[in-house]
């Protein structure tokens, strides 16, 4: 590990150009809050949670091709946590809380999935979202007595962007490492065949589920951080399918396989989609399943691979 | 004589009706080149799919280097130091002819670290001719390139057995002719090697020893000459006529 951190410090070094752009690039992140309207920052935190959830998805779907529902059913549980237990614990306490907890959930829907393939994966991944809106919403109504809950936390938006701003600079740093170490190879060994993988050595198991918990870490503290958008949350509103298809779409959209795909994507997507669900509310989801179909048949790489094969041709000519 | 580096005893496999395998008893020596041969569906790629765990036996034992091995998982049976090739070659597709060999170097015995891993991979891949293909796609390969990074991969383990399942099928006859010495290149590094073959001239050139099964059963043991003359194992291949 030591030695991978010094290769990749003598290769930064080589290019300072590289290194002062995103050098520029935080500062001005950082500094936004300041020079922005709450509308325009409110649009800039939810690109900033589907960069996150887009991100972590890719991490471990993308390149396994273990297509995940769950998003939704982990962003819904962060979001629950911090509406049930904002008022009692400290922040920093609530936020290793909510990972924690982020993590054990993944640990044990992936224990009782990952060994199923393929499609089957894919349909318990979106009925366990159902499965844990119904249970809340259960829990709420019977238990509780409401049908929502209110959140106590105060955060200004430009709090919320500045959490996620952080959060989303541990994802990069982590995804960097992680697709650059050996996990990530093994990802895509899993990717690419399965049998082979475990016949090369790889704990096929381990890694699934190793890498499935730790990015829906990430994706239950984007649930957390952003719940205090809302003051009110109730189930729909947490446990929404459709975020699962729309991180999906974007994570496609930008391309898979690379760190940077997903955040090609999610800009043109949220784009597009708040137009579309203000213009044709009623046809949003046909509108969405039409895009994921035309993604998934023209452009397989994503945007991203559309710009690396078109620079390839420009690069080396045919004869 | 030196203890078996693999101890085969009673195996046997039953898929529904059928058996597979039937109590076959084997070993392989250290060093040593194995022919596994016999008609189609006579349970040679069974064998060695039990012996790289890619499904358990229903019964007997499997003792390789010393360890029982039956009910380890399969990485685990890689990492001990069996690696295999597959009967349709299966590369990892949309990854690198180096990353190919590269998964096999640091998660199979080896377990080497990426940097010197990524050394070791150009040495495998000019060993089987692929020097110069490193960074292609390895979708982009032939047929017999494929089956050549399929091979640098299973070696890049470090194993102390390799299995061969038809590895030389479908090759031309020149392809065919550097296949063989490929694979007698490896005999001198103490590698025990078992070979699953059609391709009779292969056998005769690179195996030490045969068996020859049929439904399951070892019907002949002993040097490919004599093996491959042995009137029952012709019966089994050509039926009664052909004897």
């Amino acid at each position: 590990m030591r030695a991978e951190l010094a290769a990749i410090l003598e290769e930064s070094r080589k290019k300072p150009a590289l290194l002062i752009g995103l050098g520029v690039l935080l500062a001005l992140a950082i500094a936004m809050p300041f020079s922005v309207n709450n509308y325009v920052l409110s649009f800039f935190n939810n690109m900033l949670g589907f960069v996150v959830m887009a991100t972590s998805w890719m991490l471990f779907s993308g390149t396994t091709k273990y297509i995940s529902l769950a998003t939704a059913a982990f962003f819904g549980l962060g979001a629950y946590l911090v509406a049930g237990l904002g008022e009692f614990l400290l922040y920093p306490v609530l936020i290793v809380v909510v990972g924690l907890s982020g993590f054990l959930v993944a640990l044990v829907v992936g224990l009782s999935t990952l060994r199923l393939s393929g499609v089957y994966f894919t349909i318990f991944t979106f009925g366990l979202t159902e499965l844990v809106r119904q249970i809340v919403t259960w829990y709420q109504v019977k238990v509780l007595g409401s049908v929502g809950s209110y959140i106590f936390i105060e955060s200004t938006a430009a709090d919320i962007y500045w959490r996620m701003l952080i959060l989303a600079i541990v994802l990069y740093c982590v995804g960097f490492l992680l697709l650059r170490s050996r996990i990530g190879l093994a990802l895509n060994a899993i990717g690419a065949d399965e049998t082979v993988a475990k016949h090369s050595g790889i704990n096929v198991m381990g890694v699934k589920l190793g890498v499935f918990a730790l990015t829906s870490v990430f994706m239950t503290l984007t649930g957390a951080i952003m719940a205090p958008r809302w003051t009110y949350i109730d189930p729909p509103i947490a446990f929404n399918v459709i975020a699962s298809f729309e991180v999906l779409i974007m994570a496609l959209l930008g391309g898979v396989g690379r760190l940077w795909g997903p955040i090609v994507g999610v800009v043109p997507m949220l784009l597009v989609s708040e137009y579309l669900s203000t213009r044709f509310p009623n046809y949003f989801t046909i509108l969405l399943g039409l895009a994921f179909m035309a993604i998934v048949y023209h452009i397989p790489g994503g945007i991203l691979g559309v710009i690396e094969t078109y620079w390839r041709k420009r690069r080396a000519p045919r004869p | 004589m030196s203890t078996p580096i693999l101890n085969v005893t009673d195996l046997s496999k039953t898929f529904g009706g059928l058996k597979a395998v039937d109590a076959l008893t084997f070993a392989v020596e250290q060093g040593e080149t194995l022919g596994l041969i016999g008609p189609n569906g006579s349970g040679k790629t069974t064998v060695l799919n039990i012996l790289t765990a890619a499904f358990p036996s229903d019964a007997g034992r499997v003792t390789f280097d010393g360890n029982e091995i039956a009910g380890m998982p399969a990485y685990r049976v890689c990492r001990a130091g069996i690696a295999r090739t597959f009967q349709l070659v299966r590369p990892l597709k949309g990854m690198s002819v180096a990353d190919n060999v590269l998964v096999g170097r640091i998660y199979g015995a080896a377990a080497e670290p990426i940097a010197p891993a990524r050394k070791k991979v150009r040495e495998l891949l000019d060993l089987v001719g692929l020097g110069g293909r490193a960074e292609m796609p390895v979708d982009a390969l032939t047929y017999i390139d494929q089956k050549r990074v399929e091979l640098a991969r299973a070696l890049a383990a470090d194993p102390k057995l390799l299995l061969l399942d038809e590895w030389l099928a479908g090759l031309n006859p020149t392809e065919l002719e550097a296949g063989i010495t490929l694979v007698r290149s490896l005999k001198g590094r103490g590698l025990a090697i078992i070979l699953v073959e059609h391709v009779m001239h292969a056998v005769r050139s690179l195996c030490d020893r045969c068996i020859v099964l049929t439904a399951g059963r070892c019907i002949a043991e002993g040097s490919p000459e004599a093996v491959l003359t042995n009137a029952e194992v012709k019966r089994a291949y050509l039926g009664d006529d052909g004897a």
